[in-house]
């Protein structure tokens, strides 16, 4: 209501001022003038200090003063000072002029700000403009300190001192920025873009993540929607975990990620397994597909593994949703490194049928073929 | 929307630098601007601009991708502008501007140390006029009038023929023009500089 009328104050004196400059009614001008600083008052009480500073007066007094002297025909005598009333007239019609387009220019400035700073609270995590800006909005206090800090440096004795202290300052405010810019592109964005949905399944190991998913795999390529991302299939021998594989999807391309280590306990992971699956959830993440990474575990609860692919990949504008398999315990740090809120399902409320009439609602079946693969609950697989 | 990854990651690296710059563009002129402006000093505006200048280029010269010092340039006019207690467009009018008179150089004469020096004296020499300009657009044509017939005061007082305008344009542009075009120069070779020491740095052993 107050922004409707604050906004009704402002037309209302743009048009007094257009017609009284259109009609030479200098009283109308000044009108709109008064009226449309009423309106900044209204809009920004603590900037009307501005106005009691002499500087903002002395341009206007300066230009009316030589108004006055300079116009022809000097028809009147002020203090011994020979004036011109038609240039006092002209002096006055340029000082209204200037007085209001300053004043539209607090008003609007004033209301962009405001707008900008609820910009940033409501689209923190929006890619592209908004979000570099609201990123360099909170970076800006950071670097004005250390360019705060620094400048002591420069107040060397000797002049040799004094550039090489320059050189050091400008050098290392580029330096920090480069690393905030490398810090951010790596991303460190704050929280990502919430419009997707982020749905969970959590489960114990061996709880059957891997084959849950792939059934939700299945179901979705069956409705003609393929899905991307990676599944994490284990290799057993001799009931015995010795390995671990990477499907692509939606391609279905199988790639080794991990083997037992013949030299002590754990897993060796195989170099630039980990690229690969980032390339395959970022590209179904540009696709706009739906996203599904299994499995998600102690390595991604540090955030390694398919964690930082997985944020970049939240970035990404689209409306799919991410399915993640994550292992029962690791979620909270998981919820905490991707900087969104999952919703979880246990593996007695999975129900592949319902997720894709959730993804798809509006989906028409076709027989697409299933993938191929067997998951630990059925036929273990090679070896 | 059908990017590959790294188109992604470019996208974010273009906004990551245009970020991290203009939050550096837009502290520099909200500290050191407010503090000359506070202290009076002549020409603070030619300084800052030329700082600007500096920045903007060195960042052109460490990614030179296309619009990035525009993009850079309007994120540092709004932090500038939206810095508590100075709340105004004039801030936001010049950087916005002095950066797209620099894309404008870098465009003419490519990201290299020529569209620096071009889009730094442009970027200088505007800052120049900006007052000027500025004060054209407040008073009016009238301020035109009352500008030239002062000066042909000026010059009857002091017994001159007609005042030299183009003397004193000469004076004030060529100087703050040379000024924008070292402060480009300067500008691209620190951002060269910096980029093989990080480069030498992070192949170091």
């Amino acid at each position: 209501m107050r922004k409707t009328g604050l906004m009704g104050l402002v037309l209302l004196s743009l048009g007094l001022f257009v017609a009284g400059t259109w009609r030479v009614n200098r009283p109308v001008v000044f009108a709109s003038v008064a009226l449309l600083l009423g309106a900044h008052y209204l809009a920004a009480r603590p900037s009307l200090v501005r106005l009691r500073r002499p500087g903002v007066w002395l341009w206007p007094a300066g230009i009316l003063l030589l108004a006055g002297m300079l116009g022809t025909p000097r028809d009147f005598t002020v203090l011994g000072i020979p004036l011109s009333s038609q240039g006092l007239l002209a002096g006055i019609d340029m000082v209204g002029r200037a007085l209001f387009l300053v004043g539209l220019g607090l008003v609007l400035s004033r209301a962009l700000g405001g707008r900008l700073r609820q910009h940033q609270r409501l689209h923190q995590g929006f890619p592209g403009f908004r979000m570099a800006l609201a990123t360099a909005a909170r970076t800006v206090p950071e670097l004005g300190a250390e360019l705060r800090r620094s400048l002591p440096s420069l107040s060397r004795s000797s002049r040799r001192a004094h550039w090489k202290g320059f050189d050091h300052l400008v050098k290392s405010m580029l330096s920090r920025s480069i690393d905030l810019a490398e810090e951010m592109a790596e991303g460190d964005w704050g929280s990502p873009d919430c419009s997707r949905e982020v749905i969970a399944l959590v489960c114990p190991q061996g709880g059957g993540k891997t084959w849950r998913m792939t059934q939700l795999a299945d179901a979705l390529t069956n409705a003609g929607a393929p899905p991307g991302g990676v599944l994490q299939p284990a290799l057993w021998k001799d009931d015995r975990k010795v390995a671990y594989d990477l499907i692509l999807l939606p391609e279905g391309q199988r790639i080794p990620l991990a083997h037992r280590n013949n030299h002590g306990p754990g897993f060796q992971f195989v170099s630039g397994a980990f690229d690969q699956a980032a390339t395959q959830i970022l590209r179904s993440a540009s696709e706009d597909r739906a996203v599904l990474v299994d499995e998600m575990g102690l390595l991604e609860s540090e955030g390694k593994g398919h964690l930082p692919a997985v944020r970049k990949a939240l970035f990404v504008p689209g409306k799919s949703p991410f399915i993640l398999a994550i292992r029962a315990g690791c979620q909270e740090a998981i919820q905490a490194g991707l900087g969104v809120t999952l919703q979880t399902l246990t593996a007695q409320e999975w129900d592949p049928q319902s997720l894709v009439d959730r993804i798809l609602p509006n989906r028409e079946t076709t027989s697409a073929p299933a993938l191929e693969f067997k998951g630990p609950e059925q036929t273990p697989t090679r070896l | 929307m059908s990017s590959s990854p790294s188109d992604i990651l470019n996208h974010r690296r273009f906004w990551a630098y245009a970020a991290s710059f203009g939050a550096l563009w837009g502290a520099m002129e909200a500290t050191l601007g407010v503090f000359f402006h506070a202290l009076r000093l002549p020409l603070t505006g030619l300084a800052l601009s030329a700082l600007s200048v500096f920045i903007a280029s060195a960042q052109r010269s460490l990614i030179p991708r296309p619009g990035i010092t525009l993009a850079t340039a309007l994120i540092a006019a709004i932090c500038r502008a939206i810095t508590p207690s100075t709340a105004l467009l004039g801030p936001l009018v010049a950087i916005a501007l002095e950066g797209a008179l620099l894309e404008l150089g870098f465009l003419v004469l490519r990201s290299g140390t020529p569209g620096a020096m071009l889009g730094g004296s442009l970027a200088v020499c505007w800052s120049m006029s900006q007052g000027v300009v500025v004060k054209v657009l407040l008073y009016g044509e009238s301020f035109v009038d009352l500008v030239l017939e002062a000066g042909k005061r000026f010059s009857n007082l002091l017994g001159l023929g007609s005042f030299p305008w183009t003397a004193l344009a000469t004076t004030l542009f060529v100087p703050s023009a040379l000024l924008g075009a070292l402060a480009g120069f300067l500008g691209v070779s620190y951002g060269k500089r910096l980029k093989i020491e990080r480069e030498r740095k992070r192949n170091s052993p």
